[in-house]
């Protein structure tokens, strides 16, 4: 599974970082929080969807940097998921579609979210995080 | 499949007949033929067949030549102006060009072919059956079996009658990397011209090209290697995608580069090849410079992209001119503007958007996202 991520720390894709469990824990204590905030139904749809968003990044972060790496590119942190966590293209591709819809909130301030979407979102990110914990907590 | 320089002619086919009595006649001796000859000899004696018998050469009945005439349209299509050409390359050292499809069923020839001779009428009919069950050893049966390119050359063909012919062949894939059929060309009582391998194999990639572009598509995308120099069209790594980054179609070449199976059955994904976000493919615009993408591998693959699968030459005799090449980069960051402008104008509203300006919504949020992480 590290091969990959290792060829692209080979070319400068990546940034090889020693493992710091402090980092990861942070990282995934992080991600429980964004997951509390995208599950309480006061919030608003928007921000709810941030937070599902935020949570699969930092989730997919730490796995990342689990495997002793870096990345800048949020997008290349969901397309290294099928290295780091094993994720099947058409997992981390949904997390590709919510990065697209996030940036366009981020840049444009146009966000559209149902909350079917959400939903499936949020369980979508819960699986993630639970994958990443299995893998740090398995080492 | 390699094919070491032939011996002189003379000791060339007194090499075969030598391998024919060894491995069909059962003599001593040694045999001097490749192995994948001698394979297909194998195999047409344990069918019960024996060199000195008559080959028919028959028609496919007409239920089934109405049947792949249907089918084979689009390889035939696909093949027509590539076959026209080699047809008029090889005429004058007599040699002429016959598609089969990949069955081993004729579906077009082309060149010089002698009417008077039955030895080339008979292999030249569209519907003839020239597989190997058929015909026995023949280019058109050895590159379908080998999936390979291929060269024949009198006394290796298996049947005494056949062995008149010299042959090229060379395998045509589909952009799903299945075998649509096979590039032959042929002389009757000619000298051996092995080189012919390596111009059929030209062809037929130029073939497979054709194929590959005939799959509905939104971008072309044409591979080579990075720091490579420029190649020949048929030499370069060539995929077809759609609007969401799947790729509809592959060429070999692209495949080889790409290290994906030679066939495989489910569809792929521009992300699951390169190691980038697929929407920057659509970011390399007819006209400007070829952009460096990474792979799995660790390797960079060089490339450029069409939308109309004509792409523009990039040297200096190139028609695309500073000047135009600049328009080109205005008209991208103008149309940007525009439907940046729409969407505003609209409240936000996307799918609005899109349909005001005749485009899908993925193009919209595609142009927004241009070159955001």
């Amino acid at each position: 599974m590290s091969a990959a991520l290792a060829n692209l720390a080979k070319i400068g894709q990546l940034k090889a970082e020693p493992a710091s469990a402090l980092d990861i824990g942070r990282l995934l204590a992080m991600a429980h929080k964004h997951l509390d905030d995208a599950k309480r139904t006061s919030n608003s749809l928007e921000g709810r969807f941030i937070s599902a968003y935020s949570v699969g990044h930092a989730a997919g972060l730490a796995a990342l940097r689990w495997h002793g790496y870096r990345s800048e590119n949020r997008y290349q942190v969901f397309q290294t998921l099928q290295h780091t966590v094993g994720w099947t293209p058409v997992q981390w591709r949904q997390l590709d579609s919510a990065h697209n819809k996030r940036n366009l909130a981020e840049y444009e301030g146009y966000l559209e979210v149902e909350p079917s979407y959400l939903a499936g979102l949020i369980e979508l990110v819960t699986l993630l995080l639970a994958d990443v914990e299995h893998l740090v907590n398995s080492a | 499949m390699t094919f070491s320089h032939p011996a002189p002619a003379s000791s060339r086919v007194d090499l075969i007949t030598q391998s024919r009595r060894v491995l069909l006649g059962g003599q001593r001796g040694k045999a001097a033929v490749h192995d994948w000859i001698a394979a297909s000899w194998q195999r047409c004696l344990g069918a019960g067949r024996e060199p000195q018998q008559d080959v028919a050469f028959d028609l496919v009945s007409s239920a089934m030549q109405r049947r792949s005439r249907e089918a084979n349209r689009q390889l035939a299509v696909a093949a027509q102006s590539t076959l026209q050409q080699l047809s008029e390359a090889i005429a004058p050292i007599r040699y002429f060009a016959i598609l089969t499809n990949a069955q081993g069923v004729v579906v077009s020839s082309a060149g010089q072919i002698d009417s008077s001779d039955r030895r080339a009428t008979l292999i030249t009919r569209e519907g003839v059956d020239l597989s190997e069950a058929a015909i026995g050893t023949s280019s058109i049966g050895a590159t379908l079996h080998e999936l390979s390119d291929v060269w024949l050359h009198r006394g290796e063909h298996f049947f005494e009658m056949n062995t008149a012919y010299s042959c090229a062949g060379s395998p045509i894939f589909d952009g799903a990397g299945r075998c649509a059929g096979m590039l032959d060309v042929t002389g009757i009582d000619v000298a051996e011209r092995p080189e012919l391998m390596h111009r059929v194999s030209s062809a037929a990639r130029r073939i497979e090209n054709q194929l590959v572009l005939a799959n509905p598509h939104t971008l072309v995308v044409h591979l080579r290697w990075a720091g490579a120099d420029a190649l020949g069209r048929e030499a370069e790594g060539l995929l077809c995608m759609g609007e969401d980054g799947e790729i509809c179609a592959i060429n070999r070449t692209a495949r080889q580069m790409l290290g994906m199976p030679i066939e495989s059955a489910d569809a792929t994904h521009a992300s699951d090849v390169f190691a980038t976000d697929w929407r920057r493919l659509f970011d390399a615009q007819l006209g400007q410079a070829p952009i460096q993408v990474p792979l799995w591998n660790g390797l960079h693959v060089e490339l450029r992209t069409s939308r109309s699968g004509k792409l523009t030459p990039r040297n200096s005799a190139s028609n695309v001119d500073t000047r135009v090449r600049a328009n080109v980069g205005a008209l991208k960051a103008h149309e940007e503007d525009v439907i940046r402008d729409t969407v505003s104008q609209l409240k936000g509203n996307v799918a609005a958007a899109a349909a005001k300006l005749g485009i899908s919504r993925a193009t919209v949020y595609r142009k927004l996202n241009a070159k955001r992480a």
